[in-house]
């Protein structure tokens, strides 16, 4: 029974000087006000709810199904498209209020550019484009702070502007509504930082990846 | 680790090319045609062949079950079997009308409901014919007139003649017909081919495009000729 107690409270020691140890290695949470940051959607991107460049309504002749008309099974075997698409990009400014909770504003970008060729000859037919500008509030809480790591959670409310060109079936510009959670995010450094991010939303629906500057 | 963090980000920017898509319209064409307006004249003529049959034993269910087994294995059920109607999967259903030998066939596996009539003419010989036309989320009206003379022989169903008047609402319009007999086995047991194993079909395509080619069939291949 006594060899018991002894091993318990050889243990009981160990946790104490562990905790204690721990305790002297953290140092106080060094609150920067101001942060930068960059981040790019990384899966899938490009299909994010906001952004609609498989839209491109007009051009259901050129892009017709196995079970369109014969006229457009023509057309659209008359020719070929290349589609690029940027992936989503976001530019950030937070203001951090307290350790805990924070506030973002950040202007998130994704463009795409839709070209046709003639297949006979691969001469260019036409080309057509969209750009999307989202502007977005972002409230975001802290719920790990470290000195080197951090873990948080956010949501964000904003709007989508999109610009069309002229020959877009729709308006040349289009407005909607833009919101993106992130149930987990965690940044890693102190005053340079990465940070990745689990989200959905209208700017990326996925993951992202990002750099940012803390002062 | 930074490094491929980049590479993974920037894979995001993507670029699509249907290049290699769509690369013979005269094949899709044919695909889509064949698949929507003569295959269902197979397993028409099929279940036809059955239903006519059935109709002389229909009040014996034990011979009535055992006749449909033959034709269909274990791909129908014995509760869609009914003295003026019957309806498998993977062929449609098909009712007796007022017309003695004549059967309105509706085919499975289509966007849209498309009938046909159906007429036993005899010694295993079928005579088909339907109007269908229905309009796509396009908003292009596509109306498809044919007629058919089929016979089924040795558990094979062959189309000996065949006229389909395939037209457009902006003025395109396909014509197609047999260019030799058209063959494909029974379905026997509930596997079906879904492609004739011999026999030919011309297309001539007018109005809006101007093309003219056959598709032949052999043992499950097919090849244009134009």
């Amino acid at each position: 029974m006594k060899r018991y107690l002894l091993i318990l409270f050889a243990v009981w020691l160990c946790l104490t000087a562990a905790d204690a140890k721990e305790k002297q290695d953290r140092e106080p949470y060094d609150l920067r006000r101001h942060e930068f940051s960059l981040y790019g959607a990384c899966y899938p991107g490009r299909y994010a709810f906001g952004y609609d460049f498989e839209l491109y309504p007009y051009l259901n002749k050129y892009n017709t199904s196995s079970n369109g008309p014969v006229s457009s099974i023509y057309t659209d075997g008359a020719t070929y498209n290349k589609e690029r698409v940027t992936n989503s990009w976001t530019l950030m400014y937070t203001y951090n209020f307290t350790k805990v909770f924070a506030l973002s504003l950040g202007l998130s970008y994704e463009g795409g550019w839709n070209e046709y060729f003639r297949r006979e000859d691969n001469r260019k037919l036409f080309s057509l484009q969209s750009h999307y500008f989202s502007p977005m509030l972002t409230a975001r809480f802290s719920w790990l702070n470290r000195k080197l790591l951090r873990m948080y959670s956010s949501a964000g409310l904003g709007f989508s502007v999109g610009l069309n060109d002229s020959k877009y079936k729709g308006p040349p510009t289009s407005t909607k509504f833009s919101m993106q959670v992130t149930p987990v995010g965690v940044s890693v450094g102190k005053d340079v930082f990465g940070f990745a991010e689990v989200g959905i939303g209208t700017i990326y629906v996925g993951g992202c990846l990002g750099i940012g500057y803390r002062f | 680790m930074a490094a491929v963090g980049i590479a993974v980000v920037f894979s995001g920017c993507t670029m699509y090319s249907d290049m290699k898509e769509n690369e013979n319209p005269a094949m899709e064409t044919s695909v889509m045609l064949y698949g929507g307006y003569i295959s269902p004249v197979f397993r028409g003529v099929e279940i036809a062949d059955f239903f006519a049959g059935y109709q002389a034993i229909r009040e014996d269910r034990d011979a009535a079950l055992e006749l449909a087994g033959l034709y269909f294995g274990t791909a129908f059920s014995p509760d869609e079997l009914f003295y003026e109607k019957f309806y498998v999967q993977s062929h449609g259903s098909i009712k007796v009308t007022d017309v003695k030998d004549v059967y309105r066939y509706t085919a499975a596996g289509l966007m849209e409901e498309r009938v046909y009539q159906i007429t036993a003419a005899g010694e295993g010989r079928y005579i088909v014919e339907g109007v269908s036309s229905n309009k796509g989320y396009d908003e292009v009206l596509r109306v498809c007139q044919m007629k058919a003379e089929a016979v089924v022989e040795d558990g094979v169903v062959g189309i000996l003649g065949l006229r389909a008047d395939y037209t457009e609402n902006n003025d395109l319009k396909v014509v197609m017909s047999c260019a030799g007999t058209l063959e494909m086995p029974l379905c026997r047991g509930g596997d079906f081919w879904l492609y004739p194993v011999s026999g030919a079909i011309r297309y001539d395509i007018s109005g809006e495009v101007e093309d003219s080619f056959i598709v032949r069939y052999h043992d499950g291949n097919m090849n244009m000729e134009r």
